[in-house]
């Protein structure tokens, strides 16, 4: 379902990703061919891609085989549309925006003016040269990979500059965005990431979603520096953000003019904001003292594991699914022949995604995913009842079988899986364990400096701005902050590291007067082929919400209805499709019908806090405005300006 | 008006309400209207500066040719020569010199669909900047 996924293609720019329909629909074509990034293609692109320069024979280099209609000096000219080229691509740089959109248009203008052929001719004579060059250096670097597996790097602690500029801890999503917000407010600022991984900085979204239809993750493991994954419109993409080349050598930072460089395998395990000074540590290497100008705690949060599970995750029966580590961990044990059943323990939108992209993954072989969660359906803590059970529905036909109500109390190794003990006494057995069971903060490094951190909601305390102290900031999971419109809150979501991130790093390179949280970031799922949804806000189930339906989008199918009717007999649920003995509830009439299309307010007191976009895409940008308004007098009006009868 | 929607309520308390609506229904004018959307700044500033934070320019502002693009591109955003860009020439070689010590970076693996796509770009009209539709593109 390609139409669904404009979205997923923004992994780091997602400022104007409600604008997107427009370049969509219109600049498709442009779009779509031109969505190239600065990355570098993975070494089987590269392997495949066509060579030899038969196809450029015909437009002759210089001013002889092109028709420019002046006779200008050939080579600046060549250089300039070489530049041009470069610049085109880079403005594309794997996303389509408004901006994208707009440049193009620009840029057009320009190129008229140009002779598009002797244009093409430099820029793929340029190209090919590139990638001779590249087939070299990949070579170089898988050795180099494997060869250096797991020192951090760099390996001596005497190579981490004793002081930099910009110290960014933790060298994920938010990071990253911090990174580049600094950089491109100050081209001569040096910044040092420095992560607990071995990977560089990568996109986490892809590890629950597109990766999983990469039918040999398991052998690029090994690789995931240069994992990469097809992304909506067909395009690949790697998980990293940027390839090595991008960054400066650590040791190298304090003489580049500017640059940005990671310090992967290092942890921080204390900063002291008086001082400006962050200790660094790794296996078996001596402790280093790093003074920072200005520095960002985005730390992330890590996965949550399962008590009863301690015994079977020894046994290396039950995984989780954080990092990119962990997604190559699961893909090598999924090869294995005996691994048939495998159980996703969780309800929340991980569990979920998850199990639907195992489904699709390994139902062909034959093999089963069995979701179990301790809820009455998948995601009951964010959607309402209604459109939880939907979900379970999309999940049931996407091949997942669903058991609800279920709460792990035991899980021993049994062989070469697990036997899972739930609170009714049943025993299930599964062949791998995946724990989806939410996450924690690691309050280790805001309690060994002294930081606050929220009693409820955990994380850091930071303020509007992204503060914790004096030159001291956090952004991502792991900050706790005040946002001036919806409250405190700690949001743990892909885009939210990015938006948090860009401003925690516009506030610290301090160009412009410090500006406070007020660009709400999104989120957004698919279950299926057949279901997505984006949300913006709070969505709580909790909350008290308004739905609204256009009727031919809301089938009252008497399969359906028969479900409910049952369940408000008081009967078992049986819908025929899975496990007959555990459906989710339907409760009442609302969860009886199959909900195809619509938007759901949630509500605090009268005020919209949160909009929910239930296969509806490419209509963030109303309900952004919806949220930043607030309060109307009647929601169904506001639910028209989504144009919820028009199927996209 | 009742007559075209159905309203359940379900959950704790009916606390969640459902509104199911003809298309005719939800096809009427919204009485709400809402601010223009702010517009997210582009590549080009209103004054005409060049936003060097703007997402679309991925890593070229940022990484380790950046400051190379930066004087590159700003000779050529604020060329007057004619062609535009003409007196950039030096500035250009030197940013194609940084490039050309990373090229996995700067290196492309398919030519053909953006020569394809520029060759469309450069033999078509220009099209009006503005985008229809009800994304709102506001410039």
């Amino acid at each position: 379902m390609l139409r669904l996924r404009a979205v997923s293609a923004i992994y780091i720019e997602s400022q104007s990703l409600e604008l997107l329909s427009a370049a969509r629909r219109d600049g498709f074509k442009l779009f779509r061919t031109s969505a190239l990034s600065t990355q570098a293609p993975t070494a089987q692109t590269v392997l495949s891609a066509p060579r030899g320069g038969s196809e450029h024979e015909g437009a002759a280099p210089g001013p002889a085989g092109a028709p420019p209609p002046a006779p200008p000096p050939p080579p600046p000219r060549a250089w300039l549309l070489a530049a041009a080229a470069v610049t085109v691509t880079a403005s594309l740089g794997g996303v389509g925006t408004d901006h994208t959109t707009r440049h193009l248009h620009t840029l057009r203008i320009c190129l008229t003016r140009l002779s598009s052929r002797f244009q093409i001719y430099i820029y793929k004579k340029l190209s090919d040269e590139k990638k001779r060059q590249l087939d070299i250096v990949n070579v170089v670097d898988d050795n180099a990979t494997r060869a250096a597996e797991e020192a951090p790097i760099p390996s001596a602690g005497a190579d981490i500059p004793r002081r930099v500029q910009y110290l960014l801890v933790g060298a994920g999503t938010a990071s990253f965005a911090a990174m580049r917000a600094i950089r491109s407010a100050r081209p001569d600022a040096q910044v040092l990431l420095v992560g607990a991984e071995h990977e560089l900085p990568y996109m986490r979204p892809p590890l629950s979603k597109e990766l999983w239809r990469e039918p040999d993750l398991a052998a690029r493991a090994p690789h995931l520096d240069a994992l990469s994954f097809r992304q909506w419109n067909g395009r690949r993409r790697t998980v990293a953000y940027e390839p090595s080349a991008f960054y400066t050598p650590v040791e190298r930072l304090p003489e580049a003019a500017g640059g940005a460089a990671v310090a992967r395998g290092w942890r921080v395990v204390r900063v002291d904001a008086v001082r400006h000074e962050a200790e660094l540590r790794a296996p078996g290497r001596e402790p280093v003292l790093v003074h920072f100008d200005k520095c960002l705690l985005a730390t992330g949060v890590r996965a949550r594991r399962t008590e009863a599970l301690r015994a079977a995750a020894e046994a290396g029966r039950a995984l989780t699914l954080r990092g990119v580590r962990d997604a190559a961990r699961l893909a090598r044990e999924l090869e294995r022949p005996d691994v048939q059943r495998v159980a996703v323990l969780g309800g929340g939108f991980l569990a979920a995604e998850l199990s639907a992209a195992l489904a699709e993954r390994l139902q062909p072989s034959g093999r089963s995913v069995l979701q179990l969660f301790r809820e009455a359906a998948p995601l009951a803590a964010v959607l309402p009842p209604y459109l939880a059970a939907e979900a379970a529905r999309r999940l049931r036909e996407a091949g997942v079988t669903l058991l609800p109500h279920a709460e792990v109390q035991a899980g021993a190794p049994d062989g070469g899986g697990v036997l899972l003990r739930l609170a009714g006494g049943e025993d299930v057995r599964a062949d791998l364990v995946v724990e989806c069971v939410g996450s924690e903060v690691d309050d280790e490094l805001a309690r060994a400096s002294d930081l606050e951190t929220h009693p409820e909601l955990g994380g850091l305390l930071v303020n509007a701005e992204l503060q914790a102290r004096s030159d001291v900031y956090a952004a991502g999971d792991v900050a706790c902050f005040y946002d001036v419109v919806l409250g405190r809150r700690r949001v743990e979501h892909h885009d939210h590291a990015v938006v948090s991130g860009r401003l925690a790093g516009e506030n610290m390179a301090a160009v412009s007067p410090p500006k406070h949280y007020t660009h709400q970031s999104m989120f957004w799922s698919d279950l299926g082929p057949q279901l997505g949804y984006e949300a913006i806000g709070i969505i709580d189930s909790r909350l008290p919400t308004v739905g609204v339906f256009s009727a031919d989008a809301v089938v009252d199918s008497a399969a359906a209805a028969a479900a409910g009717a049952e369940a408000a007999a008081g009967g078992a649920a049986a819908e025929a499709l899975a496990e007959p003995r555990r459906q989710a509830e339907p409760g009442d009439a609302a969860a009886a019908r199959r909900y195809e299309r619509g938007v759901v307010f949630y509500l605090r007191e009268r005020r919209v806090v949160g909009v929910l976009l239930w296969n509806l895409f490419n209509r963030m940008h109303v309900a952004r405005q919806v949220l930043a308004q607030g309060e109307f007098e009647d929601l169904f009006e506001v639910a028209k300006l989504f144009t919820l009868h028009e199927d996209e | 008006m009742m007559a075209t929607r159905s309203v359940l309520s379900s959950g704790l308390d009916g606390k969640d309400v459902v509104i199911i609506a003809t298309r005719e229904e939800l096809a009427t004018p919204s009485k709400v209207s809402l601010p223009e959307p702010e517009p997210a700044p582009g590549l080009i500033l209103a004054d005409g500066s060049i936003n060097w934070g703007c997402p679309c320019l991925g890593g070229m502002a940022t990484g380790p040719c950046g400051s190379q693009f930066r004087e590159a591109f700003s000779c050529f955003h604020y060329s007057d020569a004619e062609p535009k860009g003409s007196d950039c020439y030096e500035k250009f070689s030197v940013m194609q010199e940084c490039m050309s010590h990373y090229p996995d970076l700067y290196g492309k693996d398919d030519d053909d669909e953006l020569a394809a796509a520029m060759d469309a770009a450069a033999d078509e009209p220009a099209p009006p900047p503005a985008q229809p539709g009800p994304a709102g593109d506001a410039k």
